[in-house]
């Protein structure tokens, strides 16, 4: 039977197999990567904890004990005015007294804001709601700032013409002098601008002097719904008592000239009170600035959670700057006793972590240090670091990918060498071609060992064909000599008076022999017969034409037809191999066929190819043998005269085909009962 | 004066035979049963003519073996190869061992010696050969000294060449294979011989004249001289 070609397996290729495979693996590093980098800033973070916890801890210890520094009530003051103490913001800049706010800054958001809450005095049978207002403190250098912001819709101006200063809106202002005594100022105005200040007596409605005041000045401007008066008075007048009560007095018509209602910093229930000014401590603030770093924001809050001293601007302390007070669980635990640490996110998106220790004096908590600090660029880091390993990993992917990719590449192209020259080291047919494999013959990897192997394999192989090949040759040698003697023996005899008949029977016999052997060697020689062929190019329709007239007077019985031309289709070849090939052909169709029967022959030029057919209407051939037919020694139909009918023919016939690189079929006719063998050659016209 | 004939054939039944034929011709024959042998009796006494078997025991060229050592020590002497397939002829060309014959086996013992004595004739060279010489165009051809010529310049061919081509030429309408085969009138001898034996003689003819194309192949059929 013909061998079929190994059929072609779909699949993944072995490069593809290993490129997934260590892909998979090489996919596990930026993983680890990112892990380790997740694991350093957890740990980066927790180091940073512990060393504000660590500075928290110092700042406490130098501040411990330091009771000045807190600015400690009187142990007899009561909540009410611990509550409503006024914080004086430190301004990072002197403010212009213009009556704008805008150069305030930050601490603009600050404003306290007092209203019905507040209210001291209210005219029973007044026209109009108590106005409400919003007072801001700020400290810069010797001076203390305060922006009041008034909200009334009707705004009445003083009257030149009355000497009572309580016939329009004002502020009023009260300090403690350092004697003891109330001192009692009035800002009041004719219009926008620069205020009038007298010192008043304890009614409000007459000035002391009728003198104005200079040291505190104040600038008036209008607003829509309102107005707002900035003013600035010596920081001085209140180093012995840092006290003062503002209050805003409504006056809501020019004719009627009363005062509706008083709004004051401090409600009815603490009159003749003054609210407690918080400032800045500036001795903390020394020390803070001595112990701060720059990166680190440090905050100093006392017992009441207000904020005494601040190190570092908005982005490093943003927990406490511009702040009078600062509130949550953090500072809650600090004021407990118990140092705490927190992260948090800020409102401007930053990673902060702060840590708060108590401050001491004996057993009381003083107050806590807050250190805060920045760890976005921990974050940063972790990122850059992230990137980094992604960088480098997609490198180190590239080059694995790579280098895995070339050494695939390399590897499969070794084994498909391989499979090349191992799959053309036997020809279609069976036959041995090459001797040994040479690619990677002298590799010591398992690639040259599979193809040594193979080579060994292939002179195995080799011997045995051999072998097998010089069966028939010895075969011959064998056989031929005893019929040699036979048939010398059987000369002899005729010389001498023997049977006739019986002397031809035996000699009959001894041809038949013959040719039965020489029928099994021709089949094992024609390989190298065919390579000694000379090829010309001639003219097959001439030689066909020719060979059919031939055999027309050769075989008288049957009856030969040819259709197709004359002359003039050439092929390149062997002339006398044709023949030899026409012979195999035409005798077994003249073997097969009906007596008075024909054979057509058939020569016509297709597609750049001939195709020579001989057509009889013997009997058909199975099927199933149809493929088999020019393997040799294979015969399905028994031959009409009896001759021995190896099945050699259609094999030499087959090999002289290929060896022209024609192609030799054979089909059964259709129709009518029949055979059909046709040879297919490379045009040469 | 009596030839003296060799005879190198391994199987001792078929060299009897061989033996027997040609003393009963008269001719003296020494037998050998391989390679070594005859070398060996060729050293002592050379032969007139030579009768090798190819295989020669397990010696598959044996037989080129013995006509290598005989014609070193003699050139002229004829040798008639036993080869039992006409494909050997190829090899038999291909060694270049000089002037040589050959029978295929089965072989007919009576061509065998009317062989031997037409290569004894043409040793002797001594028959008046111009009255023998046959013209028919451009080539002579003489039966009795087995020589030919074209354009009166000798052609070298061997005694089955000689005979095919005086069958060509006796045949006008051409000679069928078959005809030739019986012409070399050898035992069994196929299509192909004939046609390398044709190619043989072509080639040989060719060397003396380029433009050589009197032998026509007539498919299907068989050869035909066409320059008459």
């Amino acid at each position: 039977m013909p061998v079929k070609k190994p059929s072609k397996r779909r699949g993944m290729s072995m490069v593809t197999r290993m490129l997934l495979f260590s892909a998979l693996f090489l996919l596990a590093l930026p993983w680890l990567g990112y892990r380790y980098i997740d694991e350093m800033k957890d740990f980066l973070l927790q180091g940073q904890e512990d060393a504000q916890l660590l500075a928290a801890r110092a700042l406490a210890t130098v501040l411990h004990g330091r009771t000045e520094l807190f600015y400690q009530l009187d142990g007899s003051a009561d909540r009410a005015i611990v509550n409503s103490a006024l914080y004086v913001y430190p301004l990072e800049s002197p403010v212009e007294v213009d009556g704008y706010s805008s150069d305030w800054g930050e601490v603009r958001k600050q404003a306290k804001r007092f209203g019905d809450e507040s209210v001291v005095f209210e005219r029973t049978d007044g026209l109009s709601r108590p106005v409400s207002f919003s007072l801001l403190l700020g400290e810069y250098g010797k001076y203390i700032y305060a922006l009041v912001r008034v909200t009334d819709s009707n705004i009445v101006y003083r009257n030149p013409r009355y000497r009572r200063l309580d016939h329009s809106d004002h502020v009023r202002l009260e300090i403690i002098t350092p004697e003891g005594a109330s001192k009692r100022f009035i800002l009041i105005t004719e219009g926008e601008g620069q205020v009038s200040v007298y010192e008043m007596q304890p009614d409000w409605r007459m000035p002391v002097t009728g003198k104005p005041i200079y040291a505190l000045s104040g600038i008036w401007r209008e607003r829509t719904d309102g107005y707002d008066l900035e003013l600035r008075l010596p920081a001085s007048w209140l180093d012995h008592q840092p006290g003062m009560l503002i209050s805003v007095a409504n006056v809501d018509s020019s004719t009627s000239h009363q005062v509706n209602s008083i709004v004051a910093t401090l409600n009815k229930d603490n009159s003749g009170k003054l609210n407690l000014l918080i400032t800045r401590s500036p001795q903390l603030d020394r020390i803070l600035q001595g112990l701060g770093s720059a990166d680190a924001g440090i905050c100093v809050v006392d017992k009441y959670r207000r904020v005494r001293g601040v190190y570092g601007g908005d982005d490093e302390a943003a927990l406490c700057s511009h702040k009078d007070t600062v509130s949550g669980e953090l500072v809650d635990e600090a004021l407990e006793g118990n140092q705490s640490v927190l992260r948090y996110q800020s409102t401007s998106g930053e990673s902060m972590i702060v840590a708060a220790h108590p401050v001491y004096t004996g057993d009381e908590v003083l107050g806590a240090v807050l250190v805060e600090k920045n760890s976005s660029y921990i974050l940063g880091l972790q990122q850059e670091s992230l990137l980094q390993i992604i960088v480098a990993t997609f490198i180190v992917f590239v080059i694995a990918i790579a280098g895995l990719m070339l050494f695939a590449a390399w590897l499969a192209y070794r084994i498909r060498k391989l499979q090349k020259e191992a799959s053309h080291a036997i020809d279609a047919d069976g036959r041995i071609v090459a001797e040994h494999i040479t690619t990677d013959q002298y590799a010591a990897d398992e690639i040259g060992q599979l193809s040594r192997d193979f080579s060994s394999l292939l002179a195995r192989l080799k011997s045995y064909t051999g072998f097998l090949e010089s069966v028939p040759r010895t075969l011959r040698h064998e056989i031929l000599n005893p019929v040699n003697t036979i048939s010398m023996s059987l000369q002899k005899l005729e010389s001498s008076n023997v049977n006739e008949p019986v002397l031809n029977s035996a000699r009959k016999a001894t041809q038949q022999l013959e040719m039965i052997v020489h029928g099994l060697t021709e089949a094992a020689h024609i390989e190298d017969a065919l390579a000694q062929d000379e090829y010309e190019r001639f003219d097959l329709a001439a030689m066909v034409n020719e060979y059919i007239n031939n055999s027309k007077l050769k075989h008288g019985e049957t009856r030969f037809e040819y259709m197709g031309p004359e002359s003039g289709v050439y092929i390149i070849g062997s002339d006398l191999r044709i023949a030899q090939l026409l012979d195999k052909l035409k005798d077994n169709a003249v073997d097969f066929s009906d007596d008075k029967s024909k054979v057509i022959f058939e020569l016509v030029q297709q597609d750049g190819e001939v195709v020579l057919s001989i057509e009889n209407n013997g009997p058909v051939i199975p099927e199933e043998v149809l493929d088999a037919l020019f393997a040799g020694m294979i015969s399905s139909r028994t031959g009409k005269h009896g001759k021995p009918h190896l099945g050699i023919g259609l094999f030499i016939a087959n090999r002289i085909a290929q060896q022209h690189q024609g192609e030799l079929k054979v089909t059964n006719l259709d129709k009518r009962a029949g055979v059909r063998v046709s040879l297919t050659m490379p045009d040469a016209s | 004066m009596s030839y003296n004939i060799a005879i190198v054939e391994d199987d001792p039944q078929q060299r009897a035979h061989y033996a027997d034929a040609l003393r009963s011709s008269g001719y003296q024959v020494v037998e050998y049963e391989d390679r070594e042998q005859a070398i060996q009796g060729f050293a002592e006494q050379l032969p007139d003519l030579a009768i090798l078997d190819i295989i020669l025991g397990n010696e598959v060229g044996g037989g080129f073996e013995v006509c290598r050592d005989l014609k070193q020590r003699e050139a002229q002497i004829p040798v008639i190869f036993l080869t039992t397939r006409g494909d050997e002829l190829d090899k038999i060309y291909g060694l270049q061992l000089g002037a040589w014959d050959y029978q295929t086996k089965p072989v007919s013992l009576e061509f065998l010696i009317t062989r031997v004595d037409s290569l004894f004739k043409i040793k002797q060279g001594n028959t008046n050969h111009a009255t023998e010489t046959r013209v028919l165009g451009d080539i002579e051809i003489n039966p009795v000294s087995m020589r030919v010529s074209w354009k009166n310049t000798p052609v070298e061919l061997t005694p089955t060449e000689f005979d095919i081509l005086s069958s060509l030429l006796a045949s006008p309408e051409g000679a069928s294979l078959e005809q030739l085969v019986k012409a070399t009138r050898q035992g069994l001898v196929e299509d192909n011989t004939i046609n390398t034996h044709i190619l043989h003689i072509r080639k040989k003819l060719k060397k003396v004249d380029v433009d050589f194309n009197c032998i026509k192949t007539r498919y299907g059929f068989g050869y035909s001289w066409v320059c008459r």
